[in-house]
């Protein structure tokens, strides 16, 4: 004999919160790992285009519609605030001039400043006559539209 | 060109060759070693001013020596002081500060801001003449010397320190002319010197002792000679190329060679914007784009390169109108894409300005500076005007479609690209990009008609028509650049600030955090090291000006404790003294980091607080304490209301704005935390809401004041931020757009004069200052309205002086009142609390900082107390700890309040460049003399320069309006008065043409009315006389006509007569051969009938008068040639040169008749055969129908007396043909001739006027 059993709606229902529930928890640590993942992304682009004095690859570092401060001692006028294109060409001469030998970013500076911001901190040191000038500079970044962008970059004193 | 031209270039040619001779010549002498010789120049140039200022501190010594009397100015007697404060005074030039002192160092008299006596010590124990002093952020050179029991001092400040260098105090570096390409070691007095570097420069007082070391900054290395050789060769060829170019447009080439000229030129100033120092013109740091890859690396590159563009534009234009019309299909996608798209290309170029520009430029000031957004305004403009001449070159040859579908495909086309553009935040604002897509429409229908009218002008007014230009170039660039600053800054609201205000409090501590790291690396009063070495009381502030702190101007304190815990060194910027002068220690040597609420009166500002143990080696050395303020006060993005904010500030961005940023903070309980803004915008529940809700911020509408404000609202810390700037009213934006096009004006204006008086010098005859000069003088209007705008520049400017000194004085009288009452209650608060604090601590200052900051809040003005001249307390430490004041009131001001009891003093004082009012009143502080309370107003003056300089541009407004106003009823005037001239001028052509039906029609009711009917008058008297002698003439013409008539009738009667005679006789004689006869005389008969017949013709056509009508000649040909064409003489051939022949107005009959008399005479001088060449043709500004033969040709006296009636070299001929199309030529107000034709044969031209052109308004 055929035994007609009901459909098993209660444990489609259970499975659909169970895979909803693991979804909601999962989220926010996912997100969380996405973000830092990019960020760690950015960093190692970062120093990429600082260490090799790639302008073009610094400025696709930067944010990308809207303005960046930047403040290096010696080496601009004061602070500046540029467009992304402006930093691009201003980078290419400075890059062109003042040969840099070696860049690093120091991971233990890196602090977080709520769910956007980001600083960090890297050694940049130049070629120069009287031999190598070596710096701190401080870098600014925030995220968007999930991409860490730099804002702001500054000879830390 | 002229010979002067040649001569002129020639000379130009032989300087740039000389210029670039010597140039690589010092290169070339200077070898591998360039760079090192460059260097010691900048020394040398060092050296030379070190030594300048030397001199001027000894000169000033001199002279302050050779005061008569100084042992008696030198005493105490209150009249001798008095009078030592003038001669010094008298004496001081400049920034030199002069001082006569006490045996002890103390000064007696000043003038300037006299260095205490404490810091002078070290000098005057070395027994040194010049040395060194450091004062807070200044650095000053000081010369002392011994006068019996008296001291002399003179000083200047030689140098700022580097952290807070900014627009207002960079002038005082006097050693380095360019910082950035020296670096000057100072050496304090009393300090040994350091060991110099080889590269340095020792800088040495006169007694031998080392002041300063300088050395030449990293800088490049020396350009290759190779390089500056191709650079060289690359501005010649440059140079060249726009000569060429010139020379092209002066001998009309074609569009496509002067576009590849234009194009190749530019090409080849590239390499000049990096080869020699162009200041912002060439520096990246204002505006540089990647986008056009090396054209845009800076605002010179783009000006070149838009200026490339648009002459490019301009050829594409001119060759446009040349040619014919794209085929359809070429002329839909021209139309929907092509001229969109350069319409849009344009807006990109316009907004990469401003998007990529330091400061994105919005408004253009009417007399606008010389300077790099100056520049990219021009560029802007320039871009515009070359995106309109393109879309209207493909507009123009895209005619093969019919208006209404052209304007179709075209504005789909447009609004597409519109609408792209807004998606990339590119677009132009939507009026500017409405006015442009009509413009280029508008050229590229009508410009046939422009290029005609371009055509027939002058030279000077084809310059005043492309000056015309400019006010609309300003028109497109100014909104647009505005448009998209203003993205830029809401850009930056949004991302920028908006995230910086949210996590100001993780920021800050990340900035301490690096302070915190850089204090430790400074190692504070480490023994033995150069903190331990410096002022102890300086301390403070160096090290804060070495740290972010002063990198970013934050509210911040530092102060440094002995191991006792004494405050031994405080600098506080913006922050209230914080402690008291003993306080406990930190209680270990790591870092102690707390968040504090410092009060200052009756408001709390939450600071961080950091502290820690100085301890080296195991021993206490002191403590160092850094505070910083969380407030949101001097964000860097906010106008600071503190008006000496901007002396610490590395970069004052935030002034540079035409709108300010505004912020609003509330927190969870929706009180209000900050503002920017007193009284502040007052967002309504929904916003706050809506801001606190997050985490979706968003734009949103707000009210200030009743005027509307954008804002941006996010959530901060559970409450509610607002970020806001005002928007743009309607008639500020109009003013804006017509000061910008004013500006173009004057620019074009200003280009103009130059390139006519360099056309001037190289001797050209056209569009020159003269030739403009003559064409102005030419016509009475032109004089009149020139002068009627002279006129009127005086009054306006005179207009504006005088309200400008009016409000000036006002202002500055409402200023003093404001201040002497604010200074009154102040002195009553600050005489109030001496009393009491002499009572409760006597043996302390009787006024303090805290107690004048608490003042400050209650006047709303900063306060300083002076005591025997010194400063006792200010609400301001910073500005004399930093040394960027004096701590030493003003001498005239202490002679006046103190030596002369005088009520109040207001004079001017300045930091740099920063220059601000200071009131001063004596104050009762219970000491021997009164002390001084002095308020800088340096807010108010911030006031007075606001309105002032508002008042000043809306007088520019005014004036150009004014002058606007002034040109169009000098425009109506000279109308009025030259309407009536140029009307009888053209009445008095019209007349001396024949038509003396010409009047002129009377407007007016002066004396040139009486003028207009006299003349009217003249002529129908003219008109009169006419009609009688055409009526006389018309009788004796009969006359004539009858007795020519009578003569020629009665040679053909004579042969009939005789015929028929001789027939009737050989009838009547009944002869043989009368059949023979009958024949003979009646053929002879019929002959000369028929010649009757022809005379009557002939005179019937000669007497009858044309009626003209619109004509082509071409028809007039074509009628009389096709008779003839298919029984020609054999040997002869006909051509009828084809082509659309002029209009006139003519009788057609007669003049295919006059035209067959022509072709007769050719075919009766071609009896051997031969060619005959008709044609119709423009000839001289006139129409001719013209034949020509290459028969045996015509003499000249034959062809002098060719068209006399009568007048004939054939037999049989009647002599009437020619006269007869001299005759018809005539009637119709023209003419004809013959000439002789090389190598052989006879043109016979018929020439008529053509119709006279509509009489142009004037």
């Amino acid at each position: 004999m055929h035994e007609y059993r009901m459909p098993d709606v209660g444990s489609a229902a259970r499975r659909g919160f169970v895979a909803g529930l693991l979804a909601v928890l999962v989220r926010v640590p996912l997100a969380a790992a996405a973000e830092d993942a990019a960020l760690r992304a950015r960093l190692d682009a970062l120093e990429r285009a600082l260490r090799s004095g790639d302008a073009d690859a610094l400025g696709a570092s930067v944010a990308r519609r809207g303005r960046i401060h930047v403040d290096l001692r010696g080496l601009t006028d004061g602070q500046q605030v540029w467009g992304a294109g402006q930093l691009r060409v201003a980078f290419a001469e400075l890059f062109a001039e003042r040969r840099t030998s070696g860049f690093a970013l120091q991971a233990a500076t890196l602090s977080r400043s709520g769910e956007d911001l980001a600083f960090v901190r890297g050694t940049w040191t130049r070629a120069a006559p009287g031999g190598p000038v070596v710096e701190s500079v401080s870098f600014t970044l925030r995220l968007e539209s999930g991409d860490w962008r730099v804002f702001e970059i500054r000879t830390a004193r | 060109m002229t010979s002067r031209g040649l001569r002129l270039w020639a000379l130009t040619a032989v300087a740039f060759a000389a210029a670039a001779a010597v140039d690589l010549a010092r290169i070339a002498t200077a070898g591998p070693n360039a760079a090192e010789v460059a260097r010691q120049s900048l020394l040398d140039g060092v050296e030379a001013r070190h030594h300048h200022v030397i001199e001027e501190l000894a000169r000033a010594l001199d002279q302050v020596a050779a005061l008569p009397n100084l042992a008696t100015a030198a005493g105490r007697d209150p009249a001798a002081r008095g009078e030592a404060f003038r001669h010094l005074a008298r004496l001081r030039s400049g920034d030199l500060d002069l001082a006569i002192r006490d045996a002890r160092l103390e000064p007696l008299a000043w003038a300037g801001p006299a260095t205490e006596a404490a810091r002078l010590r070290n000098l005057a124990q070395a027994g040194a003449g010049h040395g060194v002093i450091s004062s807070g952020a200044a650095l000053r050179y000081v010369a002392l010397r011994r006068a019996g029991d008296a001291w002399l001092s003179a000083e200047r400040v030689v140098a700022v320190r580097r952290n807070i260098r900014n627009a207002f105090v960079e002038d005082v570096e006097t050693l380095a002319a360019d910082p950035s390409l020296v670096a000057v070691r100072f050496v304090l007095a009393g300090e040994d010197a350091p060991a110099a570097d080889p590269r340095e420069r020792t800088l040495q007082a006169p007694d031998g002792r080392v002041m300063a070391l300088a050395r030449a900054r990293e800088t490049p290395e020396g350009e290759p000679l190779a390089e500056r050789l191709r650079r060289w060769l690359a501005f010649g060829a440059a140079l060249a190329a726009v000569l060429l170019l010139g020379a092209a447009l002066r001998t009309g080439v074609s569009p496509a060679a002067l576009a590849a000229a234009v194009g190749l030129a530019r090409l080849l100033l590239l390499p000049l914007t990096g080869a020699w120092p162009l200041g912002e013109f060439g520096s990246s740091a204002h505006y540089a784009s990647p986008a056009l890859g090396p054209l845009l690396r800076s605002p010179l590159d783009l000006g070149l390169t838009a200026a490339a563009l648009a002459a490019l534009a301009a050829c594409a234009w001119s060759y446009a109108l040349a040619r014919p019309s794209l085929p359809p299909r070429a002329a839909i996608v021209a139309a929907t894409l092509l001229a969109p798209g350069a319409l849009a290309l344009g807006a990109a170029l316009v907004a990469d300005i401003a998007w990529n520009s330091a400061s994105p430029p919005e408004a253009l000031d009417l007399l606008p500076a010389f300077s790099a957004g100056s520049l990219l305004h021009l560029a802007a403009g320039l871009a515009w005007l070359a995106a309109l001449a393109t879309a209207a070159a493909l507009l123009a040859a895209s005619g093969s479609l019919a208006p209404r579908r052209l304007a179709f495909v075209f504005s789909a086309g447009a609004i597409a690209a519109h609408v792209l553009l807004a998606r990339a935040e590119l677009a132009p604002p939507p009026p500017v990009a409405a006015a442009l897509a009509a413009l280029a429409f508008g050229l590229g229908l009508r410009g046939s008609l422009l290029r005609g009218a371009w055509r027939g002008a002058s030279p000077e007014a084809r310059a005043a028509a492309l000056a015309l230009l400019a006010p609309l170039a300003g028109l497109l660039a100014q909104p647009t650049l505005a448009a998209h600053a203003d993205a830029v800054l809401l850009r930056q609201m949004e991302a920028d600030f908006a995230p910086r205000v949210r996590e100001l409090s993780r920021w800050r501590t990340h900035v301490l955090q690096a302070t915190l790291e850089r204090i430790d690396a400074l190692r504070l009063l480490e023994p033995g090291s150069a903190s331990e070495r410096a002022p102890i009381e300086e301390l403070a502030f160096a090290t804060w000006a070495s740290t972010d702190l002063a990198a970013l101007g934050l509210s911040s304190a530092i102060e440094i404790q002995d191991p006792d815990g004494f405050v031994a060194s405080r600098f506080a910027l913006n922050l209230a003294p914080l402690a008291g002068p003993l306080a406990p220690l930190p209680r270990g040597e790591a870092w102690e980091q707390r968040p504090e609420r410092i009060a200052i009166g009756s408001v709390e500002r939450p600071v961080l607080h950091a502290r820690r143990q100085l301890v080296y080696d195991g021993e206490l050395q002191g403590a160092v304490h850094v505070w910083v303020a969380e407030d949101y006060s001097n964000l860097p993005f906010l106008s600071p209301r503190d008006p000496y904010a901007t002396l610490f500030r590395s970069a004052p961005a935030a002034a540079a704005r035409e709108r300010e940023v505004g912020l609003l903070v509330y927190d969870d309980a929706r009180r209000l935390v900050f503002s920017s803004t007193d009284p502040p915008p007052v967002p309504d529940t929904e916003a706050l809401a809506r801001a606190e809700s997050g985490p979706a911020p968003g734009w949103m509408p707000l009210e200030f004041e009743g005027r509307p404000v954008t804002a941006w609202a996010f959530p901060v810390a559970g409450g509610a931020g607002f970020l806001y700037r005002e928007e743009s009213a309607l008639v500020r934006s109009l003013a804006d757009a017509f000061e910008a096009a004013t500006a173009f004006t004057f620019a074009a204006a200003l280009g103009l004069l130059l390139l006519l008086l360099a056309r001037e010098a190289a001797g050209h005859r056209r569009l020159t200052a003269r030739s403009v000069a003559r064409a102005v003088a030419s016509r009475f209007s032109r004089r009149l309205f020139v002068a009627l705008i002279a006129l009127a520049v005086g009054p306006a400017l005179l207009l504006q002086g005088v309200v400008r000194q009016l409000v000036e004085e006002r202002l500055a009288r409402e200023t003093a009142d404001q201040a002497l009452e604010r200074a009154s209650i102040a002195r009553k608060a600050v005489e109030d609390f001496a009393f009491f604090q002499r009572g409760d601590y006597p043996d302390q200052q009787p006024v303090t900082d805290q107690a004048l900051v608490w003042v400050e809040r209650l006047i709303r003005n900063d306060l300083d107390v002076f005591a025997g001249g010194r400063l006792i307390a200010s609400s301001k430490r910073e500005l004399y700890a930093s040394g960027l004041l004096g701590a030493r009131v003003d001498g005239d001001a202490y002679r006046r309040l103190v030596l002369e009891g005088a009520p109040a003093v207001l004079r001017t004082e300045r930091i740099g460049a920063f220059s601000f009012s200071v009131v001063s009143v004596p104050l009762a502080l219970g000491g021997s003399e009164p002390g001084i309370l002095s308020l800088p107003l340096a807010s108010r003056r911030r006031e007075v320069d606001a309105v002032l300089a508002d008042l000043d541009r809306t007088a520019r407004l005014a004036s150009v309006a004014f002058l606007l106003l002034a040109a169009a009823i000098a425009y109506s005037m000279s109308r009025r008065i030259s309407g009536p001239l140029f009307a009888l001028t053209a009445a008095t052509r019209r007349i001396a043409r024949g038509d003396l039906a010409a009047r002129v029609e009377p407007t007016t009711r002066d004396e040139l009315r009486e003028l207009v009917e006299a003349f009217n008058q003249m002529a129908g008297e003219l008109a009169r006389q006419r009609d009688d002698l055409e009526r006389s003439n018309r009788l004796a013409a009969w006359a004539e006509m009858a007795r020519q008539v009578a003569h020629e009738v009665k040679n053909p009667l004579t042969p009939i007569q005789l015929a028929s005679e001789h027939l009737r006789r050989v009838w009547a004689d009944q002869r043989e051969d009368f059949a023979a006869t009958l024949d003979t005389c009646t053929t002879t008969i019929l002959r000369q009938v028929a010649t009757l017949r022809g005379m009557v013709t002939e005179f019937s056509a000669f007497a009858r008068p044309p009626e003209p009508a619109p004509l082509d000649l071409q028809d007039v040909v074509a009628e009389a040639v096709a008779p003839y064409a298919p029984a020609l003489p054999p040997g002869v051939t006909l051509t009828a040169e084809p082509g659309a022949g002029p209009i006139v107005a003519g009788d057609r009959r007669l003049l295919v008749r006059a035209l067959v008399n022509l072709l007769e005479n050719a075919l009766a001088a071609l009896a051997e055969g031969g060619a005959i060449r008709v044609r119709a043709r423009l000839a001289d500004g006139r129409a001719a129908l013209e034949v020509e033969d290459d028969g045996p040709g015509v003499p000249v006296e034959v062809a002098a007396r060719a068209f006399e009636p009568y007048f004939s070299t054939r037999s049989g001929g009647t002599g009437l043909g020619l006269a007869l199309v001299l005759r018809i030529a005539e009637a119709h107000g023209g003419g004809a001739e013959l000439e002789a034709v090389a190598p052989r044969g006879t043109r016979a031209r018929l020439w008529l006027p053509l119709p006279e052109p509509a009489e142009p308004p004037r």
